[in-house]
């Protein structure tokens, strides 16, 4: 009953990153933007992952997202959703286990290092170090993405693990009791 | 208890068992962290957000040092340079890249690429480029055309 539940809120939540993912690439790209990047606003649904399906069905998550943007977008823009994904829920994973930040400073650090490690795969992939002139753009760009993602799950996350944590209550009551 | 293990029924490969370890580590975890306990913002993120920003200040004062006035247009396949042209001489040049992927290059008060047959399209929406700090980079095809200094000094820091 239990791995029926969690296989399908990973499944809800992985449809969630696909449909965020689908968002941000309908987003206009500014020119200066290096092909393949994106903000990373798809790690809301992994930040709203961790706390409801914990820290293996976010990584669940992060793997079908790369899988949907490799098949969509081709195997490099995949690889660098792949690096961008990795390293940003390590540091996620990382930050929430310290307990010192709130959901804003968890999700500007993960973008942060989401977006680092993007340019750092695009440099693997162009053998040129150059794409990291890029850097600092990207890092404002992670502050103000990092704050709208934030917020939206500190709103979002409470009110949502009540809801889970009585709906599953009421699920083991109810089988006990019949 | 793996639910990760439905997808590959009774198959217990390594791989499996990994994301068995990940699955109880993290369940673990994620009753130790009480993360419906955590405020949207804390003071703390402060440092975070000053972090980054300090971080990308470094990074842009690295990337302006890096700017010199542009003389030469360097065309890089897989990060090896297959064609230098000079960048006052006005002039139109096919580039060849990976996997079939060819497109224009257009040297006139800058550099632009038209009609690439990659498809993303992203090299051509770059646009004009006019100093030596940014680049055009066309993922698909492994092209990536910079604008670059006389002086060595790029190179040095970059490697
Ligand atoms: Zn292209």
């Amino acid at each position: 009953m239990k791995k029926s539940l969690k296989l399908t809120r990973c499944a809800l939540l992985c449809a969630a990153a696909v449909v965020l993912s689908m968002l941000e690439s309908a987003l206009p790209v500014p020119i200066f933007f290096l092909p393949g990047c994106r903000l990373g606003l798809a790690n809301l649904a992994v930040i709203v992952a961790i706390p409801i399906v914990g820290a293996g069905g976010a990584v669940s998550v992060c793997v079908v997202k790369s899988l949907f943007i490799l098949v969509a977008r081709g195997v490099m823009a995949g690889f660098m959703s792949f690096c961008g994904g990795a390293v940003s829920l390590a540091v996620m994973l990382l930050l929430f286990y310290i307990k010192q930040f709130g959901y804003v400073g968890v999700s500007i650090a993960s973008a942060a290092a989401h977006n680092t490690a993007q340019l750092a795969a695009a440099a693997l992939i162009m053998w040129d170090i150059r794409v990291f002139s890029f850097l600092w753009l990207y890092l404002l760009l992670s502050i103000a993405a990092g704050t709208v993602t934030g917020f939206v799950a500190g709103v979002c996350v409470p009110p949502l693990c009540k809801v889970l944590n009585t709906l599953d209550r009421g699920l083991g009551s109810g089988t006990n009791k019949s | 208890m793996n639910f990760l293990s439905v997808y590959a029924i009774g198959n217990a490969s390594p791989i499996v068992q990994l994301l068995t370890v990940i699955n109880e580590t993290g369940d673990k975890m994620k009753a130790k962290t009480n993360l419906d306990k955590i405020p949207i913002f804390r003071k703390t993120d402060i440092i975070i957000i000053a972090a980054v920003i300090a971080i990308a200040a470094v990074s842009f004062l690295v990337a302006v040092k890096n700017t010199s006035s542009a003389n030469m247009v360097v065309v890089r396949v897989n990060g090896e340079i297959t064609a230098e042209y000079p960048y006052s001489e006005n002039g139109e040049y096919e580039i060849k890249g990976e996997n079939g992927i060819e497109l224009t290059l257009v040297i006139a008060d800058g550099v632009s690429v038209r009609s690439p047959n990659c498809p993303d399209k992203l090299c051509e929406k770059t646009g004009l480029i006019t100093n030596t700090s940014q680049s055009i980079i066309c993922l698909p095809g492994r092209i990536s055309i910079t604008l670059e200094g006389d002086s060595n000094e790029v190179d040095a820091v970059v490697g």
